[in-house]
């Protein structure tokens, strides 16, 4: 299942980058039909586990990438597929095991809708599904993984350099539930993450 | 100079040992020394292996030390037991006076539930303990010894039983002076499946002792 959406991934946005830089000047307008209007965010971001689980509790966080397609829109809103990456150090060997990184990937698709606060500030709210893995990491090598599902909902406010070009400053609620197998008592602990995500990127059309 | 060279190149190479991640191991004992007082900061490793010699691969998977009251609880990613299995040792470095701890052998099914609980593991003096060792022999090629454990107070269990090998199947334990000791070992009969316990009784004095089971 993960290596069918990495497989999409990879055709989507490979296809879409002619489209996103050969298009003619884009507008920030709610079309009332369905439109194909590409446009790639990239940035970086830092998340904020919480709560007691295994990444809250036993690993410390590193600033993450992030990297997000928009595809198509409708009235404003736009439906798209993202990703991000963050590298966690482990902190407590004898709760995780004696391997310096976990590291976290995932790939969701969203929904976006975009308002118009100012004349160059704009605020979308966001929401997005998709699936995640844990993964060991040691020797520069992936080990293992735990696979699992990811629920997003967050917002981002963008300062509109021109009509093509952004800034954007993003906060995202994300939920993980992974695959595990323990002790009962330790089964919520390797099984859930939450964490508060806040990003900075640069989207452009 | 290039020999060791080249057998460094191997191991380093041999040593990518894959983890099912989402199976999280528990261990937990408390150790003591032999009068039964827990020990503090005596570090354990879980050693994940496949084998010994050319073309073996083995790493510490998780360490930890024993706390005020002597126990200790580690949690650890599990290894591919198909391929693999788990020793619990002392460092090597950190033994100094004292019999290693070392526990081998382990497989899943020794995990109940995910987790594998040993009671005691006890750290004895070079001069509280002896060393006993039991060769097993069978007599009808379709058994095979699977397994053996001391009910007793012991620091150590080294056992050997290759899979595709009867010839050669021991156990070697360090072991408390002047104790009562149960062993405990299983034979699986390998055309039908079947697994039978057995259960000998020994009385240890001071001196090395050697035992021979024929199965």
């Amino acid at each position: 299942m993960m290596k069918v959406i990495k497989l999409i991934y990879i055709f989507i946005i490979s296809s879409s980058f002619h489209n996103a830089f050969s298009q003619e000047e884009k507008i920030l307008t709610k079309d009332s039909k369905l439109d194909f209007k590409p446009y790639f965010f990239i940035g970086f971001n830092a998340p904020f586990q919480y709560g007691n689980t295994a990444l809250a509790d036993a690993h410390s966080s590193n600033i993450g990438f992030s990297a997000q397609l928009g595809l198509l829109t409708f009235k404003g809103f736009y439906f798209g597929f993202g990703t991000d990456s963050d590298e966690y150090n482990v902190e407590k060997t004898e709760l995780i095991g004696n391997y310096p990184i976990s590291k976290h990937n995932s790939y969701f698709a969203f929904l976006s809708y975009e308002f118009e606060v100012m004349k160059k500030i704009s605020f979308s709210p966001i929401i997005g599904f998709g699936s995640s893995e844990l993964v060991i990491k040691k020797g520069g090598k992936r080990r293992g993984k735990q696979d699992g599902n990811e629920f997003r909902i967050g917002a981002s406010i963008n300062y509109n350099i021109n009509k093509k070009n952004a800034i954007c400053l993003n906060i995202n609620y994300i939920n993980n539930v992974y695959e595990v197998n323990t002790t009962e008592s330790l089964q919520e602990y390797f099984s859930r993450s939450n964490q508060i995500q806040i990003g900075l990127g640069y989207k452009f059309m | 100079m290039k020999k060791i060279s080249f057998l460094g190149l191997l191991l380093f190479f041999s040593c990518t040992i894959p983890y099912d991640a989402e199976t999280r191991l528990v261990f937990q004992t408390k150790v003591v020394n032999s009068n039964n007082v827990p020990l503090k900061n005596i570090r354990l490793n879980i050693n994940v292996y496949n084998n010994f010699g050319y073309n073996s691969s083995s790493e510490t998977i998780s360490y930890g030390t024993s706390d005020e009251n002597g126990n200790i609880r580690l949690v650890f990613p599990s290894p591919i037991f198909d391929q693999y299995k788990i020793n619990i040792s002392t460092p090597f470095d950190e033994n100094l006076g004292f019999e290693t701890i070392s526990i081998n052998n382990i497989e899943k099914k020794d995990f109940e539930n995910f987790e594998l609980i040993i009671p005691k593991i006890y750290k004895l003096t070079y001069e509280e303990a002896i060393y006993m060792s039991v060769n097993y022999f069978t007599t009808n090629m379709n058994k095979k010894i699977i397994s053996s454990k001391i009910e007793g107070i012991y620091s150590s269990v080294a056992s050997y039983y290759p899979e595709n090998e009867n010839y050669i199947n021991q156990s070697a334990f360090f072991i408390k002076k002047n104790q009562s000791i149960q062993l405990l070992y299983e034979v699986k009969n390998i055309q039908s499946g079947t697994i039978e316990s057995f259960s000998n009784e020994y009385l240890i004095g001071d001196e090395n002792f050697e035992t021979t089971i024929n199965y």
